[in-house]
């Protein structure tokens, strides 16, 4: 009973929200002090499904994009976790912070270095070189989500499997990386969900050539097109929705594989 | 088969220590236990031998070809560990065919393996199964099956029972046994239970402080421990001490004077428990000493009992009589078995 008014109030919370996005996007006109829109109209809609607005190319990139770096982030990451939770290392600290240095410092630090960087080796305005830029913001996530997976598979695990004849990748394949999925899901959810909603990393590196959803996005809410901007917003909240959702289930289908 | 040499290596429990084993060789199809407390590098040698760990120094052979080089998994050898560590993602079947799968067996050779080993384990209709849903020994059952499936050269066990349960343990030592005979597998058993060393093995390594003391047959051992941490660590209690003088040995409290031959040694005498007679207070004959009765417990057959001579306690084994039975505080005059007083010197 209680539980059934929480998730009341969760789904009214959502719905108080978006509402106005949604009534926002079907506006044409609506102005302060309005209770309602004026006029009722599919115009932002329309434009956003037509051939004209990029929107395809934006979401392909988008996702294409944020699976990219999630992979490139599974390479690294599952070694470094690794390395940080098995070896004894000196200066396991430092390397820590570093890794997890982009957490807190401002991307706009970063990202000028990186900018000139990419300049130089022409990784500007395509998509590896946005793939190999929306690293920074995510990798903080891979790692931290793949730290707490590791401590589940205690060395024992593997000297069981090497005492089973399991050479170095066998046991990567066979033993660790299924107690590792969970936080590889995990991971990979943050992963996609931060690359997603990156906009200045995209627009600098991107050089505006590359189209994404928030570089699609942006000059509509800050003040081209609030209508636009909202249904933009909306398909952007139904993608990283989408997004999430296949992750929860693989997620629940790897658990349910493990018990 | 397997013989070590010189062997040597480092290693951290609460302080540091260094394990030193300067020969040791197993016999083709032997049940060997190494017996030590905790800390006494038994562990760190069984994983040396399995490859987990790389010596300072030192050599191991295989049938007289050096295998100090070849990691864990290229060496034959299986090991069960102190728990199952039953992949929780696989079922039965594929755990324990897992060795198998590694070594690249078709699956349908391997699942016929290992169907034909989960037989021979009590586990048919199990294969479907996942670990979680098995008890302790099951698992622990399906552990030393998945170790058996690839025939190893040797099988390492880290005291595979010490985790489960007293009724289940002694079942699976019963097991244990049987397997070793119809397998004619090459067994070295880790363990910090004497009477589970003295039950299985046949011959027992003693380790303490990462060195080798002692090494022999169960009943030999038994009956001549090399020193008296050894004796304790046999499970031997009645430990006395004191000194041998012209023939006959006195304890430090004075209380107990026997006719013992041997040099004269400052020691221990050992005194097991089964070789004590006891009788009802009297008159003392020779060789008897007067005692009362302290404690009194039951053992099936046997009354275990407690008695005080003087300030010294000594631990007698009485097997069960209809006719009498004693009672806390009575007098009794003990004998003992000259055969059976060892000397232990300090």
């Amino acid at each position: 009973m209680k539980l059934s008014i929480i998730k009341f109030l969760v789904v009214l919370g959502i719905l108080f929200f978006l509402a106005p996005l949604v009534l926002t996007s079907l506006s044409a006109g609506w102005r302060w002090p309005m209770l309602w829109p004026a006029e009722i109209s599919w115009r932002s809609w329309e434009y956003l499904f037509s051939g004209q607005s990029q929107t395809g190319i934006a979401v392909f990139n988008s996702l294409l994009i944020a699976c990219g770096v999630t992979i490139v982030n599974l390479g690294l990451a599952i070694p470094a976790a690794y390395g940080l939770i098995r070896f004894p290392l000196k200066g396991k600290l430092i390397v820590q912070i570093i890794l997890f240095a982009p957490l807190v410092i401002p991307p706009f630090v970063s990202l000028m270095g990186i900018h000139f960087t990419f300049i130089r080796l022409g990784l500007t305005e395509s998509l590896p070189g946005l793939i190999l830029a929306h690293l920074t913001p995510t990798l903080p996530y891979m790692i931290w989500a793949l730290l707490s997976s590791y401590r589940t598979v205690g060395p024992e695990w593997e000297e069981q499997a090497r005492m089973l004849g399991a050479n170095g990748l066998q046991r990567m394949i066979h033993v660790v990386i299924p107690f590792l999925l969970p936080g590889i899901l995990a991971g990979s959810s943050l992963s996609i969900l931060v690359s997603l909603s990156q906009y200045l990393i995209t627009f600098l590196i991107g050089g505006g050539q590359v189209i994404t959803l928030p570089i699609l996005l942006f000059p509509f809410i800050s003040g081209g097109d609030p209508a636009l901007g909202a249904a933009y917003a909306l398909l952007f909240i139904g993608m990283a929705f989408l997004a999430l959702f296949i992750l929860d289930c693989l997620l629940k289908w790897s658990y349910r594989r493990v018990n | 088969m397997l013989m070590i040499e010189k062997l040597e290596k480092k290693y951290q429990t609460d302080r540091e220590f260094i394990l030193l084993v300067d020969d040791l060789q197993l016999q083709e199809g032997e049940f060997f236990a190494l017996l030590g407390e905790s800390g006494s590098g038994k562990t760190t040698l069984l994983k040396l031998i399995a490859g987990l760990l790389m010596p300072d120094r030192g050599d191991l052979f295989l049938n007289g070809k050096p295998i100090s080089g070849l990691p864990a998994e290229k060496r034959g050898f299986s090991m069960v560990f102190q728990q199952p560590l039953l992949f929780p993602h696989m079922n039965i079947l594929d755990n324990v065919t897992f060795g198998l799968k590694m070594k690249g067996i078709g699956k349908q050779e391997r699942n016929a393996k290992g169907m034909e080993i989960l037989k021979k384990m009590g586990l048919s209709g199990f294969e479907k199964r996942y670990p979680s849903q098995l008890s302790g020994g099951q698992q622990q059952r399906v552990a030393l099956g998945r170790s058996l499936v690839t025939q190893p050269r040797l099988l390492l066990m880290d005291e595979p029972f010490s985790s489960l349960d007293p009724t289940t343990r002694e079942e699976m030592r019963d097991w244990l046994r049987e397997i070793h005979r119809s397998f004619g597998v090459t067994i070295l058993f880790v363990t910090h239970d004497p009477r589970e060393a003295f039950y299985l093995a046949d011959r027992i390594g003693i380790m303490d402080e990462g060195v080798l003391v002692q090494l022999d047959e169960p009943r030999k051992l038994y009956e001549q421990p090399v020193n008296v941490k050894t004796a304790k660590l046999l499970g031997i209690r009645n430990l006395i001490a004191g000194r041998v003088k012209q023939g006959r040995f006195v304890s430090d409290s004075g209380v107990i004077e026997l006719q013992l031959h041997g040099q004269d040694l400052e020691g221990y005498l050992m005194i097991l428990p089964e070789a004590i007679r006891m009788r009802k207070g009297g008159v003392a004959g020779a060789e008897e000493l007067p005692g009362t009765i302290s404690q009194i417990a039951f053992v099936p057959g046997f009354s275990s009992l407690k008695v005080e001579i003087g300030k010294e306690r000594l631990e007698v084994m009485q097997r069960m009589e209809d006719s009498y039975a004693w009672s806390v505080g009575e007098s009794v005059l003990l004998a003992f078995n000259q055969e059976a007083l060892r000397f232990i010197r300090k």
